[in-house]
């Protein structure tokens, strides 16, 4: 019971100081809201940049840069004369050399705005470059439909070539055919022939050998008769023998004549054979250009898919080839794209910058009133004029600590209740889905520099050095909490320690909680109970050691 | 009424650079114990080593009701030189506030309150905030507040550094009201006719050594000085504390 006793009067005492009220409550929250109403929803401002452009067809494109109060400067130096007076973020230098080189001057100690402008004109020129490659290569492919189109015909009269060298082919085989046919029958004919004047020949000398015998006897005979009628037979018997010599040498004739035939067909069948190789020859010489002509045709074919495939090339795909798309993985929910304007959009977008930087703001506005509002009441206590007679209060070392640090939360919870409220309300941040862990989040957090606030005045006690030293603590936790200087940047001792202060735990944790719903923040609960725990005894010990 | 001892015995008590000794008085129910000494003599250093405030180097202090030991703080009203009040609370609050710390119950704050707040004529300014009452006003508070568990000792530390007369003499009036009501009240201050006049016990605190009534009243007598005033001053004046 002690402990409330204590905590009213802290409380009361404090509320009822006009004083603390101005400087812990209401200009905490004048500048909270001064805080809020300072970001620009609309994102940057028109940022001042100088152009120098050597050709008047970058000009076009200067509509890109609405987001830029561009000033044009003839020369480089004059621009960056003026940006070392900071009248311009940047200097734009544009050159034509059938290509367009670009050199962006920036003043890099504006950091970190300026790479923010940077990053812009970089997309815009990105953009740009996108619409020239386009452009250009639209009229590439243009002329590759021409050429595909011209080839197309050119492949068809081949195949048509192709058609006709075939059909004479097979013309030509058909007349092979026909003369190997022709042949075939000839020469059997021929041969036929042959075997028939070989047996008529056989069988006339046969014939004439039978004769001639049939005359010698029949004559000797005769002869040995020789009579009249003998002389009459044997004239006879010569008549005939001489008409059949004439028959005989006319048959001979004949066979002459017709062997003379076979010669002359044999001959000829030479000739169907030397026509036929021919014929063949022409034939293989045919098969040979159908074969080039397959080969060509494939080739073409071959180069006709090529250039297909590049025909169906969407300009922007070449010209583009990889499409590089930044996605924020944290989507605010009130956003619902199909239904939004370009302008709304462009809100929505910033919306999402403006909600990332809210829990930095929470935590600044939690680590400045946990020291300031701690280091105030620790410094009304020790400093009170009812300090002595609390003193001789049995057992109220104890209620003394927690009646500071509960009266300290109490006050600090109301301005920070109050921008946890902006961030649901006026920032969309579904603050109230995970409010247990938030508020155990902020809890620790303020825990934590509560204590090394009052841990601060116990050891010094003198107001003045007091709120020096707190505001160097400040100072020191802004530092090391990546507020001005990444923890990434930092050397790898100071980072491990950035990346470790209670700020830079709670910072992640927030993060985490309210836009992802990652509800898993043991590893962040962990570290900063470490811290809540060195707080606090330090802030006991620091007491003890004063004898407060 | 219940039998009220404080024995302190040879208190040897250091602060800063100058040492207070061989300090020894004991008091009883009624007693109203006057400690003098110039300023910066170490009236108040005693007064913080009997509230408990800061531990002698030796010696004892020891309360006894009906002769058996108490720990003094339980027992202990104590006002400040400066007053010991929130400042931004009223005389209400802080009554409750510190009856409440000193485990008083809320009917018997209610109770005392009442009684203390219309005696020291602060009842109408009860709702007042402290740095809202007058000088008077805020001493009668604090010893509002230093009464508030009924002590059975009030240590009163120069309470009426400037008060006016009237106001000295309606304190006074209370305090004696007090001691017959069976407290001891041990009182520090300049006014030495006051203290001569009210206080049944002195005590003196010369050169860092503490002189009891015993030695004051035989000073009185060997250097034949009727007024403790004139015979301090001129102990004071030309450092005759040697001389006690």
């Amino acid at each position: 019971m002690k402990l409330f006793y204590l905590m009213e009067a802290h409380i009361k005492s404090f509320l009822r100081n006009w004083k603390n009220l101005i400087f812990l409550i209401i200009l905490p929250f004048i500048l909270i809201s001064l805080v809020f109403l300072s970001f620009n929803p609309n994102g940057l401002q028109k940022i001042k940049a100088g152009f120098i452009i050597s050709s008047n067809d970058f000009l076009n494109f200067v509509s890109f840069f609405n987001y830029l109060d561009i000033k044009y400067y003839d020369e480089l130096d004059k621009c960056i004369n003026e940006l070392k007076q900071h009248k311009e973020y940047v200097c734009v230098e544009i050159k034509n050399y059938g290509n367009y080189y670009v050199n962006i001057f920036y003043d890099n100690t504006r950091e970190p705005v300026i790479w923010e402008i940077v990053e812009r004109i970089k997309g815009t020129f990105d953009f740009i470059k996108v619409e020239i490659s386009k452009k250009k290569t639209g009229t590439f492919i243009e002329n590759i439909k021409y050429t595909s189109d011209k080839i197309d015909i050119i492949y068809t009269k081949i195949e048509n070539a192709e058609k006709q060298i075939n059909q004479l082919s097979y013309d030509l085989d058909n007349t092979i055919y026909d003369l190997k046919t022709a042949k075939s029958d000839l020469q059997n004919n021929i041969e036929t022939m042959e075997s028939d004047i070989y047996q008529i020949e056989y069988e006339k000398d046969r014939f004439k050998i039978e004769k001639n015998n049939f005359y010698d006897t029949t004559i000797s005979y005769i002869n040995q008769i020789n009579d009249e009628r003998s002389n009459e037979i044997k004239n006879k018997i010569n008549y005939f023998n001489d008409y059949m010599n004439f028959y005989l040498l006319k048959l001979e004739n004949k066979i002459e004549s017709y062997k003379y035939s076979i010669n002359l067909g044999k001959s000829y069948i030479k000739k169907i054979d030397n026509y036929n190789e021919k014929l063949i020859e022409t034939k293989n010489q045919f098969s040979k250009y159908i074969y080039e002509i397959k080969n060509i045709k494939s080739d073409i074919q071959e180069f006709r898919n090529n250039i297909n495939f590049l025909k169906k090339i969407n300009p922007e795909d070449v010209s583009n080839p990889i499409y590089l798309y930044n996605q924020p993985v944290y989507k605010p929910e009130i956003i619902n794209y199909n239904e939004l304007t370009e302008k709304e959009i462009n809100k929505g977008i910033n919306m999402i910058s403006l909600q990332t930087i809210f829990p930095n703001v929470l935590i600044l506005i939690t680590l400045f009133l946990s020291i300031l509002v701690s280091t105030f009441i620790s410094l009304n206590h020790i400093n009170s004029e009812a300090k002595i007679r609390l003193n001789l209060i049995e057992d109220v070392f104890i209620h003394e600590i927690f009646s500071i640090y509960l009266s300290s939360l109490i006050i600090v919870i109301i301005p920070t209740f109050f921008v946890l409220l902006v961030g649901n309300y006026l920032f969309k941040i579904n603050i109230f889905f995970n409010f247990n862990l938030i508020i155990l989040i902020i809890l620790f957090l303020c825990s934590t520099f509560i204590f090394l606030g009052m841990s601060i005045s116990y050891i010094i006690k003198k107001e003045s050095i007091t709120f020096l030293l707190s505001s160097f603590i400040l100072v020191f936790f802004v530092f090391f909490s990546g507020f001005i200087l990444p923890s990434e940047r930092m050397s790898t001792i100071f980072s491990y320690f950035s990346s470790n202060t209670p700020t830079k735990i709670a910072l992640s944790a927030l993060s985490k909680v309210s836009f992802y719903n990652q509800t898993n923040i043991i590893k962040e609960i962990f570290i900063m109970i470490e811290w809540l725990l060195f707080s606090f005894i330090l802030c006991i010990s620091a007491k003890k050691i004063k004898n407060e | 009424m219940d039998i009220l001892k404080l024995d302190v015995y040879d208190l040897r008590i250091s602060y800063k650079n100058f040492i207070l000794k061989n300090i020894s008085f004991s008091l009883r129910n009624g007693d109203i114990f006057g400690l003098m000494g110039r300023s910066g003599s170490g009236k108040s250093t005693l007064i913080k080593t009997i509230v408990g405030l800061k531990k002698p180097d030796k010696g004892s202090i020891n309360f006894f009701i009906n002769n058996i030991k108490k720990p003094i703080k339980k027992y202990l009203g104590y006002s400040p030189q400066e007053n010991a009040l929130f400042p931004f609370l009223t005389l209400e609050e802080n009554i409750k506030i510190f009856g409440r710390l000193y485990g008083v119950n809320k009917k018997n704050i209610d109770f005392f309150s009442n009684q203390i707040l219309k005696r020291l004529e602060l009842y109408e300014h009860k709702k007042k905030k402290i740095y809202q009452l007058s000088g008077g006003m805020q001493k009668r508070a604090d010893i509002a507040v230093a009464l508030i568990n009924d002590p059975k000792i009030l240590i009163l530390d120069e309470p009426f550094n400037g008060l006016d007369i009237s106001l000295q003499r309606f304190i006074w009036d209370f305090l004696v009201e007090l001691s017959k009501l069976g407290k001891i009240i041990i009182i520090s201050s300049h006014m030495i006719k006051d203290l001569q006049k009210y206080c049944t016990q002195l005590g003196l605190i010369e050169n860092g050594i503490f002189y009891d009534t015993k030695t004051i009243v035989a000073s009185l007598n060997q250097y034949r000085f009727n007024n403790l005033e004139d015979f301090l001053e001129i102990v004071f004046t030309n450092n005759y504390g040697d001389n006690i």
